[in-house]
């Protein structure tokens, strides 16, 4: 196992930059997940780092060991890609085996490492099959079984389950969060669900248009998300943004209505133009509160999910509690205390 | 499609009336052929000028042009063209294939110009570089031999395209796993895209065998000497200036189809599924 770092990296196809200068280190036995919108450079990142593009510029090492001009073989990393990749011709067995046959081990070796990865994938039974004959579920497994038999420096994960359903993607999730604890192994995961990314890392990587907007663990992210890229893309239902300026102790939506500045905030910044942020599970009913008109109900069956309009803005809200209501009625609500992140409205920057 | 003909016995009856005529015209010449062969020599255009139901039904069945065919040239010409055939298929799929993969699978400078020359190569007549291809192969000192018949049909565009189509298909997916997996392009052309392809293999060596079965041209250029004489070569020489063997002639037409159907028939399976499928998932 082992830590992985890469340096301004680079990387252009044609004239067009995907990467423009990323720059990430990953501690041994880290979990990181690579989050981003598509086409955000999440994926060719990913790609790089396995030695399937060469980088434009930068550097990349694995273990200490600079690898990046080295080929994908002589890196030590494997690799689960989205489609699973299962060779259709070989068994579940051959599949598993393909990349110690290439290395050369003896038989004997061979058949231990992939009965034992088998069995942690619980694939004993299908050994003998050929993919076409799987499940959606049990190809993803396989295909994590072909990463784990080499024992690699490093785990490379490209969407590995978004061919899934919901359900058994929910499973999956577990299972492959279960095996990082299992294997102590660095894991470097790439998804555009930030849910898999919140509930699987360690450490989230937010990418945008080929530069990290922000990286840091799951939680602190989702609470103090550095800029409003950040904070919409991370939470589902996505935080609230009320356009607004600063004046006299509040933000001032474009409406007119007065909304609250955070506690801690510095009475500076007075006209400045601003995006003020809610996340739709930290908007309480108050009878103090603001006005606010029901628009959509959504009840999901523990919670109850309300389109309301709010300071002539739509905002989504989110309460732990069934609702009866109906559309065109006035609810009067309110941020909870600590809860509100005020963001620059030109830059995105948390203020 | 079915349900609407079902329907209408009318026009399943027009239908398959006029598919018995095409039947009848196509399998006809081929049918007075292999009875023609068998009749004797004397017989053979006689039933031809009175038309009856004798054009058909031969009065006796005679081995005689065969046994005659055995005795002459004609075994060392199915013998050459096979060697011939079987050599052209074996390298022809190994070259073929491999140019096909490097069109699918890598990006290089001049790579669309290269493959535009690739179908310019099977859209030219043959007649048009037969020439130069003779001044070529004589200059090599290789006339008269099996070298000159096999080499330079072995390379062929059609095929470098089918192949190349066919790796295209091939999820990028697999060729990229087997390299962090680490294996060769070379490990990854024989173990993992010649294996998941035998359909596209199946159908070129049934072409690059056929074209060599049937090839008559080139042969007559570059190999005129005898000792080479292919079959197709061997079955005009039963007509001359001094003497038209027709038994001969047809006896032989008759073994080179036979001959010819055989590797046809072995990969019939494989050729339909390729025409049906195209590609894998």
């Amino acid at each position: 196992m082992a830590t992985m770092s890469v340096r301004d990296l680079r990387k252009s196809f044609g004239s067009t930059e995907i990467l423009k200068g990323v720059s990430l280190d990953v501690a041994d036995e880290e979990f990181v997940a690579l989050v981003g919108p598509s086409g955000c450079g999440k994926s060719t990142l990913l790609r790089l780092i396995a030695g399937l593009e060469e980088a434009t510029a930068g550097a990349i090492s694995i273990a200490g060991r600079p690898v990046t001009k080295l080929q994908p073989k002589q890196r030590d990393v494997a690799m689960v890609f989205q489609n699973y990749a299962l060779y259709p011709h070989l068994t579940v067995r051959a599949n598993m085996a393909f990349s110690l046959r290439l290395r050369g081990e003896n038989k004997g070796d061979i058949d231990r490492k992939v009965t034992e990865a088998a069995e942690i994938l619980g694939l004993s039974a299908l050994l003998d099959r050929f993919p076409g004959q799987l499940s959606g579920g049990q190809r993803q497994r396989v295909a994590t079984g072909r990463a784990i038999v080499r024992d690699p420096a490093l785990f490379l994960f490209d969407e590995p389950l978004s061919n899934l359903d919901a359900k058994l993607r929910v499973q999956m999730r577990t299972e492959i969060k279960a095996l990082h604890i299992r294997l102590k192994s660095t894991m470097i995961y790439v998804t555009h669900d930030q849910i898999e990314a919140m509930t699987m890392a360690d450490r989230i990587v937010v990418m945008q248009a080929g530069r990290i907007e922000q990286a840091g663990a799951p939680l602190d992210l989702y609470d103090r998300p550095a800029n409003a890229f950040v904070a919409g893309f991370l939470g589902s239902p996505a935080m609230n943004f009320l356009e607004g300026r600063i004046s006299g102790g509040a933000v001032i939506a474009t409406d007119g209505t007065r909304l609250p500045l955070p506690d801690d905030m510095p009475a500076a910044g007075e006209g400045r133009e601003v995006l003020w942020g809610i996340r739709p599970e930290n908007i309480v009913i108050a009878p103090e509160g603001l006005a606010a008109r029901v628009e959509v109900v959504e009840p999901t069956g523990p919670d109850t999910q309300l389109l309301l309009r709010l300071a002539g803005q739509p905002v989504t809200a989110v309460f732990h509690q069934r609702m009866r209501l109906r559309p065109g009625e006035v609810l009067h609500v309110m941020p909870e205390p600590g809860a509100i992140n005020l963001f620059d409205k030109a830059s995105g920057a948390r203020l | 499609m079915t349900e609407t003909i079902a329907r209408n016995p009318l026009s399943v009856a027009l239908r398959y009336g006029a598919l018995s005529v095409l039947a009848f015209a196509v399998v006809c010449p081929l049918a007075w052929l292999a009875l023609a062969s068998l009749r004797p020599q004397a017989e053979i255009f006689q039933p031809v000028s009175e038309f009856g139901w004798r054009t058909f039904v031969p009065s006796a069945l005679t081995l005689d042009n065969y046994r005659a065919l055995l005795n002459g040239d004609f075994p060392l010409a199915l013998r050459n063209s096979s060697i011939v055939a079987l050599t052209t298929v074996v390298f022809g799929l190994v070259v073929n294939a491999l140019a096909g993969f490097a069109f699918a699978a890598f990006e290089f400078r001049g790579k669309n110009f290269l493959f535009l020359l690739v179908i310019v190569s099977f859209m030219m007549p043959f007649e048009a570089v037969v020439m130069p291809l003779y001044v070529m192969i004589n200059s090599f000192g290789w006339t008269n031999s099996y070298k000159a018949l096999i080499v330079p049909e072995v390379a062929n565009g059609m095929i470098i395209f089918l192949f190349r189509q066919f790796f295209a298909s091939i999820p990028k997916d697999f060729y990229e796993a087997a390299r962090v997996d680490g294996a060769s392009w070379l490990y990854i052309w024989a173990f993992i895209a010649m294996p998941l392809s035998w359909p596209t293999i199946a159908t070129s060596s049934l072409m690059l065998f056929l074209s060599q079965w049937d090839s008559f041209f080139w042969p007559v250029v570059a190999a005129s000497d005898p000792n080479y004489a292919v079959v197709q070569v061997a079955i005009a020489r039963n007509i001359n200036f001094e003497e038209n063997n027709w038994g001969g002639l047809f006896a032989s037409t008759n073994l080179a189809i036979i001959i010819g159907m055989i590797p046809f028939l072995l990969m019939q399976r494989f050729y339909v599924r390729s025409l049906i499928s195209g590609g894998i998932k």
